[in-house]
């Protein structure tokens, strides 16, 4: 079996820890071994601690044969995106600018993934202080696409994605300000979600946009995305802006039934940039469900949603110029030129814009979850409105000219559950014809992340996409 | 947006083009500024929300809009 464990859920890993079929040591030696082999081709990997691991993993055997099992994830190697803090590790970042950070404690998530028993492997690259959603990094290179190593992997957690995806890793933390979960899941056929803003505490994880940042896990399936957001969801008093609202059992609730249940798809707005064939995949993912007895429920969505894509750029902009200012003054030459580009479009914005951009978003939210939510359980609607792109054609360095207006289309339909801060996953759904993946959202009211889960798993148990593997990886 | 307002942003992005040099232009980025800043003006007009609206508004609506929980169904 050994051979073939990549080929292992994050659950069936867990499983068979659990179980005594496999150890913690031979998983954990197993991922080391392909994040050394495989990282380089995909540029997904930071760093790798294997000596830490190993122990790590022979401590978690030793423990099970005594019968104690810390927790679901007991001995299950992950990595995660550069920007979670731990104690005597590096952590940076994707930038020049924190090449020699050395934090001196360790981030909440963190904290709690390996009280529930996970072994921390290694971390994995990202775009430059999570500011894109593309995987383009001028500091660190491009972090490429496990499907087709031309394309994209998608941002800002783009070596959780492609290393999730190329099966090197069966999960990863990642955080998601602008789509940086949910970016690179879609591109590289993982499923990613973004939790409630509050829902996870972001006490050690590198800051982007306080109003907007969520942590929250890229794993192969909706399954395993429950036992890693049940391992890390819930208050932390060391990030006094998480949420003290109840974490539901994701697990537990995966297998309810669909009967009856109501999945809203929208009239206006979302599809406008979709391309037909991104069409044709969602309405069959929506066969999917109707054959599993959930009705679809099509709403109107209120006008105030479609100026939430560029409010949310500017809301992270300029939080994110706030946290730069001091670099930004006296380290410019250290920053590569889109995050420089960015941030200093940030520093522009006057503050009277940004406090009214801020404003809005309780409205905003209100009026979507009465339209949506009173009619439908969750809400269906497309990723990204086209299929994964090449890593030159969306180089911002050689095609500034309508870069915006491909930046804000990709977006599209991904941002506006920033900027209202509703949960929303994204669940592979097909490859298109360019032979890359492909994925629908699933969103909730505030703090349901269990229906997202509920409804991704039972579809994901009635299709096989998330069961294939990229073949240079498998 | 009165003309004012653009003319300083835009001459911002000028100065910062001038220390900067060769590392980035800053025009497009203006033009950005400037396009989601009426943006928000008309959305401010279309919403209208009350005075003193704040961020603790926004965690507010999270909470009211959570769906009521089955003790059953809680972690822990």
């Amino acid at each position: 079996m050994g051979s073939s464990f990549h080929t292992l859920t994050l659950a069936e890993t867990a499983r068979i820890i659990n179980s005594g079929d496999a150890s913690s040591e031979e998983l954990t030696r197993h991922a080391i071994d392909r994040l050394e082999t495989h990282g380089p081709t995909l540029n997904c990997v930071a760093a790798i601690y294997a000596e830490e691991a190993i122990a790590e993993a022979q401590e978690s055997d030793r423990s099970r044969m005594n019968g104690v099992i810390k927790g679901p994830l007991h001995g299950v190697p992950l990595a995660h995106k550069d920007m979670f803090y731990r104690a005597g590790w590096k952590c940076e970042n994707g930038s020049k600018i924190r090449q020699d950070f050395h934090p001196d404690y360790t981030s909440t998530a963190i904290i709690k993934l390996a009280d529930a028993g996970a072994v921390d492997i290694a971390r994995l690259n990202m775009v430059e202080f999570a500011l894109g959603i593309t995987g383009h990094n001028e500091i660190t290179g491009h972090v490429r696409n496990p499907w087709n190593t031309d394309h994209i992997s998608g941002g800002s957690s783009s070596g959780s994605g492609a290393a999730v995806g190329a099966r090197l890793i069966t999960g990863s933390l990642g955080s998601d300000t602008g789509g940086s979960i949910r970016f690179p899941a879609a591109c590289c056929g993982v499923t990613g979600i973004k939790p409630t803003w509050s829902r996870v505490s972001r006490y050690g994880a590198m800051p982007l946009a306080h109003s907007l940042d969520c942590v929250g896990p890229l794993a192969r399936t909706a399954e395993d995305c429950a036992l890693i957001l049940g391992a890390i969801a819930g208050y932390d008093e060391r990030d006094q802006r998480s949420s003290r609202q109840p974490v539901d059992d994701y697990v537990a609730n995966l297998e309810n039934s669909l009967n009856g249940r109501r999945i809203a798809v929208p009239e206006n707005l979302f599809y406008d940039p979709v391309t037909d064939e991104i069409r044709s995949h969602m309405d069959a993912s929506l066969d999917v469900f109707r054959s599993m007895g959930a009705e679809i429920v099509p709403v109107s969505i209120p006008e105030s949603m479609s100026v939430t894509n560029l409010l949310n750029n500017l809301i992270t902009s300029t939080e994110g110029a706030g946290f730069h200012s001091r670099w930004l003054r006296e380290r410019p030459e250290d920053y590569g030129t889109p995050t420089l580009i960015r941030f200093m479009t940030g520093a522009m914005c006057p503050a009277d814009r940004y406090q009214e951009a801020l404003s809005l978003r309780s409205h905003v939210l209100r009026e979507f979850v009465t339209a949506v939510f009173d009619k439908a359980d969750v809400f269906h609607l497309p990723m990204m409105p086209f299929p994964v792109p090449t890593i030159d054609e969306t180089d911002f360095t050689k095609n500034t000219e309508g870069f915006g207006a491909f930046i804000a289309a990709m977006g599209h339909c991904v941002r506006p559950f920033n900027f209202t801060g509703l949960p929303a996953a994204s669940i592979p759904c097909g490859f298109t014809q360019n032979g890359l993946p492909l994925s629908f959202q699933l969103v909730g009211r505030p703090f349901d992340e269990a229906s997202i889960l509920n409804a991704a798993h039972l579809y994901q148990k009635e299709t096989d996409w998330v069961k294939r593997i990229p073949a240079q990886f498998a | 947006m009165d003309d004012q307002r653009k003319q300083t942003i835009v001459q911002w992005a000028t100065l910062a083009n001038q220390f900067s040099g060769d590392i980035l232009d800053l025009s497009d980025s203006a033009a950005s500024v400037l396009k989601t800043m009426d943006l928000t003006s008309e959305a401010m007009a279309l919403i209208d929300p009350p005075f003193g609206t704040e961020p603790s508004e926004f965690v507010r609506a999270l909470n009211e809009l959570a769906p009521h929980r089955e003790a059953s169904k809680i972690n822990g």
